[in-house]
């Protein structure tokens, strides 16, 4: 039992260490790690982030050398996470790409689609993003209702996506939608590769409730894709769609690695804030909670681990990252929940607590999306339930 | 190389040690000996020095088999799940760890053989509701005599107090400023051991009383005054304690989930309402999370780290809270039968509120944990 990286693997991480603190926008480690405010600022903020990455030698990472990637181990994406969470790096604006439609292009595309596609990914000339859930359709993902209608050597494509992320600044989209009707919900859907730049697909962002704007509804009216731009074959989407799941690595570790950062900084908020002249860490009562917050904590956080242990002996990851998706983002929710109610207990000098507080505020608010997106905590305890336990699935119509 | 898993050794230990106390029985044994039948209970505990598992943490030279302390870990874990009625971790845990850390080269070879092949079955006589033996209170005093020394007190809460033939005892030296642990011989004149009513019939408490007993010099373990190493070994408990813990936890979840698919109300199995799903779902990530504290506490054990008190305390905080509510949601569970004797629902749901308590409240143990976190090592492993 080992905890411990190899000489090789220190090494990886010391070099993508070193990048970073080079390479990080001005003022980022210092704690300045504001997004810029309107929508155009901010692609241009995350396009050059990608394109100094992808110079660096950074982006890929998980990608065949074949393609155009880095061909890492599993050991140094991992390295990467640990890294880019350590120093809460920007966000990528490729990672839908990267992470999902290049693995899937790369194994079960065409090659024209590949050659077309791919090498625009890992450049950041094209930006993707994916089309699945509907207003209607977010859990049930099968029950989607976009349409794509054959006409001739093309598809006509009507319907609405929404939770799109980054759809805003994409050029592509990975989109399924309905090309027929079949036996059981799940059959008959296609999976498109979309120009995003057409007269008949508009994007209107979403604002969410920690004020960001990461996600937005796509409306198709009467867009157009054509037959080469078809992933694996027609009424057979589904498969396609669930493939990438096989690639989630490495997926979990952003959360964990999240949690252990964020209780770092929680307890340090508690040496920060002071009531009467006193840090709120030396009271009793909120010892008691952050010892139990940081127990739970490093708890999940080697869950994490042990879990990846076993993905990599195993080759493939399994139902237990259930577990760890479920666990680490309720947790979060509830520690940022705890942070902002200590500013009600203790305080700051104003010049740091204004921005200390809303710091925390935005991360509470923003930690209501991690329970809801990539399978809500409901739809993981079913998954826990049924896969890990054996239970019986539940009651559909 | 991260390998954050137990070796194919341990692993192997493991499968070995469920067939083991499958054979015997499982939990017939612990519900043998709630009832007043102890033979189950010895042949458990021969079984298991028969097997060289009584001397897993002592070194070859005296007849142990000298494993590293994670291999504890699925030996504790499997003793777990069939809540086995044995002093394990006093004895094979606690008592090795006491004699290696502070015991003369004459006392070692004294009394390691002795706790590998099983002929020593030891209690604990100090104050176990500490986690820091800095906190913990002596009742026993200890005065220098000719030849030795004379104990006299009362020690309360002996887990297995009754079923020792030796003890672990701290005492504080009278008109003396200074602490000793001695391992005494129940057979020595003047030791009473009797029942305390305690909740976990598995492991019933006895209070041991002192009257001035008399003791030889080798009794004082180390031949000197104070208490190093005993913080080692009741961290060392501790980390065995929690992966016993999660092999109770893990039996729980697997009996609420085969109840679950087993139970039909309404013309399905129960599993199929979300309300119950969801409840074993979350039963079955606590016992996840509670084995990966678990694992790393024994680890930091092993590799001796200094933040090991911090790592054990927060793994023993989870732990015994944890094994309460899956055991609670385990009665809740099963309904009306789960609320029954007849049923093993309840013998978990009293192991676990024992566990609460032995080797340190959870509220003790997060003090603990509170006292070594800094804004600057959080969370660094």
């Amino acid at each position: 039992m080992d905890l411990s990286y190899s000489a090789e693997e220190e090494s990886f991480r010391l070099r993508l260490r070193s990048w970073l603190e080079n390479n990080l926008p001005d003022g980022w480690l210092d704690g300045r790690r504001k997004l810029p405010e309107g929508l155009t600022e901010q692609e241009k903020f995350y396009r050059d982030w990608h394109l100094r990455l992808y110079e660096g030698g950074w982006i890929g990472l998980s990608l065949p050398q074949a393609y155009g990637g880095q061909g890492a181990s599993l050991v140094q994406q991992l390295i990467y996470e640990e890294e880019t969470a350590r120093v809460e790096a920007p966000p990528l604006i490729s990672a839908i790409g990267l992470t999902n439609i290049a693995p899937t292009l790369i194994h079960i595309g065409t090659e024209e689609q590949r050659k077309t596609y791919v090498p625009k990914i890992l450049s950041g000339e094209e930006v993707w993003c994916q089309g699945y859930s509907e207003p209607n359709s977010g859990s049930d993902l099968a029950s989607v209702q976009t349409r794509a209608v054959k006409d001739g050597d093309q598809y006509t494509i009507n319907g609405q996506k929404t939770w799109t992320s980054y759809s805003m600044f994409s050029q592509r989209c990975f989109l399924l939608a309905r090309t027929s009707r079949g036996e059981k919900k799940h059959h008959g859907l296609t999976v498109f590769l979309v120009d995003m730049n057409q007269p008949g697909v508009e994007v209107r962002p979403i604002r969410h409730i920690d004020g960001g704007q990461k996600f937005g509804e796509v409306f198709f009216d009467n867009a157009v894709a054509s037959q080469a731009d078809i992933v694996g074959e027609v009424d057979k989407g589904w498969d396609v769609a669930m493939f990438l799941l096989r690639f989630e690595r490495v997926a979990g570790a952003q959360f964990a690695i999240r949690l252990k950062n964020m209780m770092s900084d929680v307890i340090q908020l508690a040496g920060t804030l002071q009531k009467r002249g006193r840090p709120l860490a030396e009271d009793p009562v909120v010892r008691q909670r952050l010892a139990d917050y940081y127990a739970r904590s490093l708890g999940g956080y080697l869950n994490f681990y042990r879990n990846f242990t076993n993905i990599m002996h195993a080759g493939k990851p399994g139902p237990e990252g259930s577990i760890d998706k479920l666990y680490t983002t309720e947790l979060e929710k509830e520690l940022c929940g705890y942070a902002v109610g200590l500013f009600a207990e203790g305080s700051a000098p104003p010049e740091t607590l204004r921005e200390l507080e809303e710091k925390w505020q935005h991360r509470w608010l923003y930690s209501f999306g991690s329970t809801i997106k990539a399978g809500t905590s409901e739809i993981q305890r079913n998954i826990i339930g049924e896969r890990i336990l054996g239970l019986p699935k539940d009651m559909k119509a | 190389m991260v390998d954050f898993r137990l070796s194919e050794e341990e692993q192997m230990l493991q499968s070995s040690a469920r067939k083991l106390f499958e054979s015997l029985g499982g939990i017939q044994a612990a519900r043998d000996y709630t009832a007043g039948k102890e033979e189950s209970a010895s042949l458990l505990w021969n079984r298991l020095a028969e097997l060289g598992y009584a001397g897993i943490l002592v070194p070859e030279d005296d007849g142990g088999m000298d494993l590293e302390f994670t291999s504890v870990i699925p030996l504790a874990e499997e003793l777990g799940r069939t809540l086995a009625p044995i002093p394990f971790m006093e004895t094979v845990v606690f008592g090795a760890m006491v004699l290696l850390k502070r015991g003369t080269s004459g006392q070692k070879a004294a009394w390691l053989p002795k706790i590998a092949d099983g002929s020593l079955r030891l209690g604990v006589c100090a104050d176990l509701s500490e986690p820091s033996v800095s906190d913990m209170t002596v009742p026993i005093a200890a005065e220098r005599r000719d030849s030795g020394f004379v104990l006299s007190g009362e020690m309360d809460y002996v887990r297995y107090g009754k079923d020792a033939n030796a003890y672990v005892v701290a005492a504080d030296l009278a008109g003396e400023h200074g602490r000793a642990i001695f391992l005494v011989d129940r057979q020595a004149a003047g030791i009473h051991a009797a029942s305390c009513h305690t909740l976990d019939q598995t492991g019933p408490s006895a209070k041991v009383c002192f009257e001035r007993v008399h003791v030889g010099d080798d009794a004082l373990i180390g031949g000197q005054l104070g208490t190093d190493g005993l913080q080692d070994a009741l961290d060392a408990m501790n980390a065995a304690l929690c992966a016993n813990m999660v092999g109770g936890m893990s039996k729980v979840v697997e009996m609420a989930a085969e109840y679950a698919q087993i139970r039909h109300q309404f013309g399905h199995p129960i599993g199929r309402y979300q309300a119950i799903k969801h409840r074993i779902a979350d039963m079955k990530v606590e016992t996840e999370i509670a084995r990966s504290l678990a694992y790393y506490a024994a680890l930091a054990v092993q590799e001796q780290l200094g933040e090991a008190g911090r790592i054990v305390s927060s793994a023993k905080s989870y732990c015994s809270e944890a094994y309460e509510r899956i055991a609670s949601h385990n009665i809740q569970i099963h309904g009306g039968i789960g609320f029954t004797t007849e049923h093993d629902a309840h013998l978990f749901l009293k192991r676990a509120k024992e566990m609460e308590r032995y080797g340190g409240s959870a509220v003790q143990h997060r003090k603990r944990v509170a006292d070594q976190l800094d804004g600057r090592h959080a969370l660094k492993i």
